[in-house]
């Protein structure tokens, strides 16, 4: 599938990975799109995170715009609000989505991507 | 709920309206249909030749559902009314209604039959007061098929559409019909109010034409299949059965169902309280356990699912901290309230440690508790890391986010943690329960570390520390002088010396030494908070007691059922089965339906207990309370997999049988006569 919003910050996106302090007890793929583009593959295994530009995911976050992925991804917007603004979607493995989400609000190796901007009080 | 209002609700999606059917919100009439934390309608009124019909009757025995009949008044008694209305109301996402005029009379009637609608998209947090929204509100009208009304902020997004079977004049002020009855003729519309959130996302529903008189049949199939699951109450003191069937009508008619959550868990109680709270998730839990397993299972993966993972002062959130409380409307959307989630209160993490051993020992069920050990370890955590603030052992509380929770126990009003005096205590507070609830934690989870975790290292750690709590906590709290436990003690380490409750919860926890356990069960029996139908929550004689307090002098029944939990385990089998009885007697004089809470006057002064005028009703932990005094009158506890009975029961009651109560041993009877004098 063709990847045309992602390939405006997948670079950034792709060459990180690193520790997630809050997803230590979490494994599991989740497949990152804005609207219908897919980003890719968030891998989170042993408290590490990183995007891998392919492969089988068992839970999808749909994004509404690239400003949203970056900050919920960066752990500086909290992903319930997103959810409750509209501005974020789970399909899939919600549970796992989940963890991920709150979990990356602990520690990301994409917070202090440029346009990460804190979020909320 | 006050006595002019009727509701009918499916888990948080509910209509609050007057006796006659209309919904007319003001910031004193919590009116309206409401869902996810949102009024989607704040205006429904009906009338006919500009009158508003008067009320016959209302048929509300299904929880979904309800009938209002009315008639048009003639303004005098030697008149009868020619005119019969009939509105049928069911809620689901929205709500439908069916209207039927009948015309008894021999002459033909030309009606205007009006309905006005308006929505307001209060937050439910806004809904008491008057407050002007941030987004904009609009309304269109479709010629001929619906009214929509609107409300967008950003890209938060809610719309109510409002359409008829029938034809009728569409307006931004509701529906208009023009009727011309014919002698004893009849007439029928539908009506379908559609709650649509995100419409820019949200698939179409049928709105219009043909929509069933009974629209929700699953509901129906599904609540017969919850009764039929539970175990059958057969009793000598009929009042009895039919508390046990509200109690589990109440309890389906509180799940609550999210896309973002795992399965159906029990909001907390209508209308102020629909939605997920931890505390009141596991108590509900604990207390239906016997009965309803199915809940304990959905709220331990739901709050470990929501536990927090990181340390947020907004939202008074550390790491391994189980949620207080979680909202889904447009203040939670854009941080104006810290719910989502909130995670200010101390003792839902203690409890949820309580709940999983006490869920792994009835249902056998280790699959859930082995997928639950990261989450168990992150609670134990944050109890000894966050939970104890400045490291002398005892778990203690203050907020964070200074709009927080100012108590974070169970007690959560602003004066409830008081001296004798009536002076309020300095923060931070460590109230007595909290450690008892700290100390169960420990023990129990010592267990499912040796049993179930295989990891006897941390149960001996686990051993070790609880009783040493034991040992403190009997020394720091204790009160020589009045012998019963502080309540607290406060930010200086005084201990807080107002006579409540909470000594009862104690109990429970098994954390009183014996001979101390024995001063507070007779002060939990005295006059001062006894009142004849239940135990105050602050005794009579404290400077501030008032029966009509939230937390400082009226009755709750989950409070009671605790307390004779707690009564049971210490060995007082006549006290517990008094005190039982007399809940259970307030549970029949409120149409078999405890409330939230109810005042704390003395029993010798009515003949019946006082409302407590804004209680919750139906209430999940209420609803909760007389299951779990079923289960300490007959005195069920799981051990190694069997189930033991061990019954106590008030001469009242002759006779107690409980059928098919399932467990790790399949299903099994229990049986009690009344021995107890």
């Amino acid at each position: 599938m063709e990847n045309p919003a992602g390939a405006q910050i997948d670079n950034e996106l792709l060459a990180r990975r690193g520790r997630a302090e809050g997803l230590g007890d979490v494994t599991g793929d989740l497949r990152l799109q804005i609207e219908d583009d897919i980003v890719g593959i968030l891998h989170v295994e042993n408290g590490t995170a990183s995007i891998q530009p392919n492969g089988d995911a068992t839970a999808l976050i749909r994004f509404d715009t690239p400003d949203t992925l970056l900050a919920v991804l960066g752990g500086g917007m909290n992903s319930f609000v997103a959810y409750l603004q509209g501005r974020l979607r789970l399909e899939g493995d919600r549970a796992l989505a989940i963890r991920v989400l709150f979990g990356l609000r602990a520690g990301s190796p994409w917070t202090d991507l440029a346009g990460v901007k804190p979020h909320g009080p | 709920m006050a006595l002019d209002t009727v509701s009918i609700l499916d888990g948080n999606k509910f209509v609050v309206s007057n006796r006659q059917g209309d919904i007319d919100a003001t910031p004193t009439l919590p009116h309206g249909l409401f869902l996810d934390d949102t009024r989607f309608l704040s205006r429904w009124v009906l009338t006919v030749n500009g009158q508003r019909p008067v009320l016959l009757s209302i048929d509300d025995t299904s929880y979904d559902r309800v009938q209002f009949f009315l008639a048009l008044a003639t303004g005098t008694v030697y008149i009868d009314s020619q005119l019969s209305v009939i509105r049928k109301r069911t809620v689901g996402d929205g709500f439908h209604e069916e209207l039927l005029l009948v015309n008894h009379g021999k002459a033909a009637a030309e009606l205007k039959v009006r309905i006005e609608a308006a929505a307001d998209f209060a937050d439910l947090f806004e809904a008491k007061d008057k407050v002007r929204k941030k987004g904009e509100l609009y309304c269109n009208v479709l010629a001929g098929d619906r009214v929509t009304f609107g409300y967008r902020r950003d890209n938060y997004w809610r719309e109510t559409h409002v359409a008829s079977t029938q034809p009728a004049e569409l307006s931004e002020d509701g529906l208009l019909y023009q009727v011309n009855l014919g002698p004893k003729d009849s007439w029928k519309t539908e009506l379908n109010i559609a709650a649509v959130m995100d419409p820019g996302h949200a698939i179409e529903k049928p709105m219009l034409k043909n929509v069933k008189a009974s629209p929700r049949p699953e509901l129906t199939e599904d609540l017969k299949h919850w009764i039929d699951d539970a175990p059958k109450v057969v009793t000598s003191w009929r009042p009895l059965e039919e508390i046990y069937r509200r109690s589990l009508i109440d309890l389906a008619a509180l799940r609550f169902r999210k896309p973002v959550l795992l399965e159906a868990m029990p909001a907390a109680g209508l209308p102020w309280f629909m939605t997920i709270f931890g505390r009141d998730g596991i108590l509900t839990s604990l207390q239906t356990l016997p009965f309803l397993p199915k809940l304990a299972s959905t709220t331990l993966g739901t709050l470990g699912l929501l536990q927090s993972r990181s340390d947020d002062p907004f939202r008074d959130a550390e790491p391994g901290k189980i949620p207080h409380e979680v909202r889904f409307g447009e203040m939670t959307a854009f941080e104006e309230t810290p719910h989502s989630p909130y995670y200010g209160t101390a003792d839902a993490t203690p409890l949820y440690l309580v709940l999983l051993e006490e869920y792994e020992r009835w249902t056998g069920d280790r699959e859930l508790v082995l997928s639950l050990e990261n989450e168990a370890r992150a609670a134990m955590r944050w109890i000894d890391k966050y939970g104890d603030r400045d490291g002398d052992g005892y778990i203690e509380y203050e907020r964070r986010n200074p709009n927080g929770l100012e108590n974070q126990c169970w007690k959560d009003s602003g004066d409830s943690i008081a001296f004798a005096d009536g002076t309020l205590a300095p923060t931070p507070r460590a109230t007595c329960e909290l450690q008892g609830y700290a100390y169960d934690a420990k023990r129990r989870t010592a267990r499912l570390a040796r049993e179930v975790f295989k990891d006897s290292v941390w149960a001996s750690e686990l051993d070790r520390q609880a009783s040493d709590l034991k040992q403190r906590f009997n020394q720091d709290f204790w009160l020589p002088d009045r012998k019963f436990y502080a309540l607290a003690l406060d930010g200086s380490k005084r201990r807080v010396d107002s006579l409540t409750s909470n000594i009862g919860h104690l109990l429970w926890s098994g954390i009183a030494d014996e001979d101390k356990a024995a001063h507070c069960v007779t002060h939990l029996m005295s006059d001062a908070l006894f009142s004849g139908w239940g135990v105050r929550t602050m005794g009579i004689n404290e400077g501030s007691y008032n029966p009509i307090g939230y937390h400082v002098g009226t009755v709750w029944p989950h409070d009671n059922a605790i307390v004779v939990w707690g009564l049971r385990r210490y060995g007082y089998e006549a006290e517990a089965a008094r005190l039982s009885y007399a809940m259970l007697e307030a549970a029949e004089l409120f149409h078999y339906r405890l409330p939230e809470a109810f005042a704390g006057y003395n029993r010798d002064l009515t003949k019946y207990p006082v409302e407590y005028p804004t209680a919750c009703s139906p209430q999940a932990w209420a609803a909760g309370a007389p299951l779990l005094l079923i289960r300490a009158l007959l005195g069920l506890e799981a051990k190694d997999k069997q189930l033991i009975v061990n019954p106590a029961l008030p001469k009242t009651i002759e006779r107690l049988e409980l059928l098919d109560v399932p467990g790790a041993w399949g299903r099994r009877d229990a049986f009690g006569r009344a021995r107890v004098r």
